[in-house]
């Protein structure tokens, strides 16, 4: 008996916590980040609509880390059975699962917001200079370079886990 | 290749200027450099450009939607013929617009009056008898609702009418009670407003004005039926545009060129493969002139034109991205070509994804025939897709279907992919630092090699290639762990300190000072950390191909293993459900493979930016803008 079991939470319910965090706080995320980059397109295309590509595809770029969270809560989901009918999985795993959730949840919570200044920024950039967009995406790419970076190594730890 | 300049020198008659200016647009060769003494002819142009270009604004919410299709081909001499009627098209439609404007401020004048008049409906003296007599005092106007109250305590005589808000009153007092009251009437709110010069009663005042407005009103909606019937012109406007921009810009040319009363003079920066191209134009003109070549001087602002075979040249559109190469410099744009080649395929990783990719670029090459920057991105995705296809087949997916389940039954059930990057992850992991290893080292023999053509050994060796071996050496030190003889291990140890000591007394050795220099060397040394932090970028790789291929799988199991599942045991719910879910999961996939390409096309150019340009690239170059047809609407033939 581990201090979890003795107060009812087993390895499931830990691991659908992990699942949870992982979709949910890069989802938080990417929403500030494309809302911050959407309210900043809606200025330069209130002046020009013909920018509408190029602002897109920048106000994009913080929708990543939502995906990301998802695919890794997925990933956590299906390994301890949370999907269909599953067995049950050990308290350690539920644990270790959840600790995976961590870099994913966290690093694309502030990486999605970070990476929405930085677009949003752009797409003021855009409205100035047009010509100048990929330099803009290369700068919102930066900061994505850690949410990939979290979700590589959220990856690798739920990989490890043993259930 | 950056592709050789030449400073243009070329003097001619001044009566010659015009027909020569033409011939060097039409070759698109020459980029003037301003004498900054020329005429200001360009006003004229400029003002007709002007004119057209508003024009198009008016038309446009009128007009058509473009469809999808190439840009319609014009030679410049059509073009230039449809500029005077289309500047008489413009000519009508000013004079609709000023007819509109005018209607508009017609009716709001009216608006205005008659909502000040409504609230006076109901009083029923005519407006221009409502005035002060010799004894009284009569005001009209408004007095906000709260404000009411302490209007009627004033002590004079208050009507009210209509109105919410602001109600509409008439005040009325003896001339000599009036300056007691005066302060506390202003005090309640009341402001005096009069009828101006309108006769007749408040009803018959807002009967006549909801007439007239109706009448501008349908005058209006006339003027803009008139507007509309011009939208089938929005094309000849917009081919006249072209063709005035490229008479704009020709005669802002001449802004540039220095000139006596019958000569002038043109200086510009010529590709150098265009120089005989630039003399048999002139000389079809005429053999009065002078023109020279010179190679560029020391300190000129040389412009880079970039000039690639078929193959790689698409690649140039991720170069410009970051930045031209200095003139002089390498072009990084063959080197990194491969490079971004495979890395694209490998972070798409799926074959289903690179088909289409690749599909769609190519119809869209096909049927939309872009130019410039849009023709170079769309041949960069269609190689990018080829690529895909078959870096699917190594390392990913079939969309998101594992290739196993794919190939089940087959002989090549067990062949594919080769690394399987969910199951075996480590492996995936050492493939692509081993290829950003050899990326990097392919950059620092590109370095060594620019310093050795420049006579400096000493950089090539030291500021370089000592890396190739600290690295190396790092690297052989797990040799043993790897169940390699362990002498390999030892040799690399010697060899990474060999180096490292290299690297320490050598880096700093611009500086006199032995301390400052061991410092310097130090801190040189100390860019282990970033080739650490570079080899790790290379990660990217891997989590992107990664992440195609799990949500590909994600999106297969919402679909199919859990909506389509749902559906099962009633057949005509089967049959409903398998359309429903066919056409959500291919909009789903596209949605990701959109959202997926974006990101491999950016990922792998800052690949190349950071971590490959980083090392040997000198960015900066100017671009080369050379006298040309620059159009909007139309293809110049």
């Amino acid at each position: 008996m581990t201090f979890f079991d003795t107060i009812g939470i087993n390895g499931q319910l830990l691991a659908a916590a992990g699942a949870a965090f992982a979709a949910m706080f890069a989802g938080i995320g990417s929403a500030i980040g494309v809302g911050h980059a959407g309210e900043a397109g809606a200025a330069v295309i209130a002046e020009d609509p013909d920018k509408f590509g190029k602002v897109l595809v920048l106000q994009l770029l913080p929708g990543t880390q939502g995906i990301y969270g998802l695919l890794i809560g997925f990933v956590i989901a299906g390994k301890a059975g949370l999907l269909g009918a599953g067995g049950a999985i050990s308290t350690a795993a539920g644990l270790q699962l959840f600790f995976a959730s961590l870099p994913i949840a966290f690093g694309g919570l502030l990486s999605a917001i970070a990476q929405g200044r930085t677009a949003a920024t752009g797409i003021a950039m855009v409205g100035k200079r047009p010509e100048e967009s990929g330099k803009a995406i290369i700068f919102a790419v930066m900061v994505e370079t850690y949410a990939v970076l979290s979700l590589l190594f959220s990856f690798l730890l739920v990989n490890g886990v043993q259930v | 290749m950056i592709v050789p300049m030449k400073k243009l020198t070329l003097a001619a008659l001044l009566e010659h200027r015009e027909a020569i200016l033409q011939a060097l647009q039409s070759i698109c060769a020459v980029q003037l450099i301003s004498a900054g003494e020329g005429e200001q002819s360009s006003a004229a142009a400029e003002g007709r450009v002007q004119r057209l270009q508003s024009a198009e604004e008016l038309l446009k919410p009128y007009a058509r939607k473009a469809g999808f299709g190439p840009k319609p081909e014009a030679t410049r001499q059509e073009l230039e013929k449809d500029i005077q009627p289309a500047l008489e098209i413009c000519a009508e439609l000013e004079g609709l617009q000023r007819r509109i404007s005018q209607n508009s401020s017609d009716t709001e004048k009216r608006r205005l009056l008659l909502s000040s008049l409504l609230p006076w409906a109901d009083m029923t003296d005519p407006l221009e008898t409502v005035h002060s007599t010799a004894s009284l005092k009569v005001m009209t106007g408004t007095v906000p609702a709260d404000g009411v109250n302490s209007l009627m305590e004033t002590g004079a005589l208050v009507q009210l009418y209509g109105g919410e808000k602001e109600r509409a009153a008439l005040v009325i007092c003896r001339n000599d009670e009036y300056a007691g009251i005066a302060s506390s009437i202003r005090a309640s709110g009341f402001q005096e407003k009069g009828f101006g010069d309108i006769r007749g009663t408040a009803s018959e005042n807002i009967q006549r004005l909801r007439t007239e407005i109706e009448a501008l009103e349908a005058e209006k909606a006339q003027l803009e039926a008139q507007l509309a019937a011009f939208a089938p012109k929005r094309e000849e406007i917009c081919r006249a545009l072209d063709g005035a921009a490229i008479d704009r810009d020709r005669e802002q040319s001449k802004e540039a060129l220095a000139h006596t009363n019958t000569a002038f003079l043109l200086t510009g920066w010529v590709r150098e493969d265009m120089t005989e191209k630039v003399r048999q134009e002139i000389e079809k003109i005429t053999d009065v002139y002078y023109l020279g070549f010179e190679d560029p001087a020391e300190g000129d602002a040389v412009p880079t034109v970039l000039k690639n075979s078929r193959l790689i040249a698409p690649y140039e559109a991720v170069t410009n991205l970051y930045s031209l190469p200095a003139y002089g410099s390498i072009d990084g744009t063959p080197l990194m070509a491969p490079f971004y080649f495979i890395f694209f395929g490998m972070m798409l990783s799926d074959t289903v994804y690179g088909a289409v990719l690749a599909l769609g670029a190519w119809a869209f090459l096909k049927y939309l025939k872009p130019r410039g920057m849009m023709e170079n991105l769309a041949k960069v995705l269609l190689m990018g897709g080829i690529s895909t296809i078959f870096m699917g087949l190594l390392f990913g997916t079939f969309a998101g279907v594992s290739w196993p389940v794919i190939l089940k039954g087959t002989a090549l059930e067990n062949t594919f992919p080769i690394i399987d990057s969910s199951a075996n992850p480590i492996a995936m992991l050492a493939l692509c630092a081993a290829m950003g290893i050899i990326q990097m080292f392919y950059a620092v023999f590109i370095a060594a090699y620019s310093c050795i053509k420049q006579g400096d050994w000493a950089g090539a060796i030291v500021d370089n290639l000592s890396w190739v071996f600290i690295i190396t050496g790092l690297l052989l030190m797990a040799a043993p762990s790897l169940g390699l003889p362990a002498a390999l291990g030892t040799a690399g140890k010697w060899m990474a300190i060999g180096f490292a000591a290299v690297v320490l007394l050598f880096a700093g050795r611009s500086k006199k000072n032995v301390a400052g220099r061991l410092m310097s060397g130090a801190g040189k040394l100390y860019d282990v950390t970033s080739w650490l932090g570079d080899v790790l970028s290379y990660a990217r790789i891997f989590a992107l191909g990664l992440s195609t291929g799990v949500i590909g799988l994600v999106l297969n199991t919402l679909c199919w293993d859990m909506l389509f599942a749902s559906f099962k045991g009633n057949p005509v719910l089967m049959v409903v459900g398998f359309i429903i879910v066919t056409v959500l999961s291919v909009a789903l996939h596209a949605f990701m493979m959109a959202i997926s390409t974006l990101g491999c096309f950016v990922h792998s150019a800052r690949l190349q930016y950071v971590e490959f340009f980083g090392k040997f690239y000198e960015a900066g170059g100017k671009a080369f803008k050379p006298l040309r047809y620059e159009t909007k609407y139309v293809n110049v033939k």
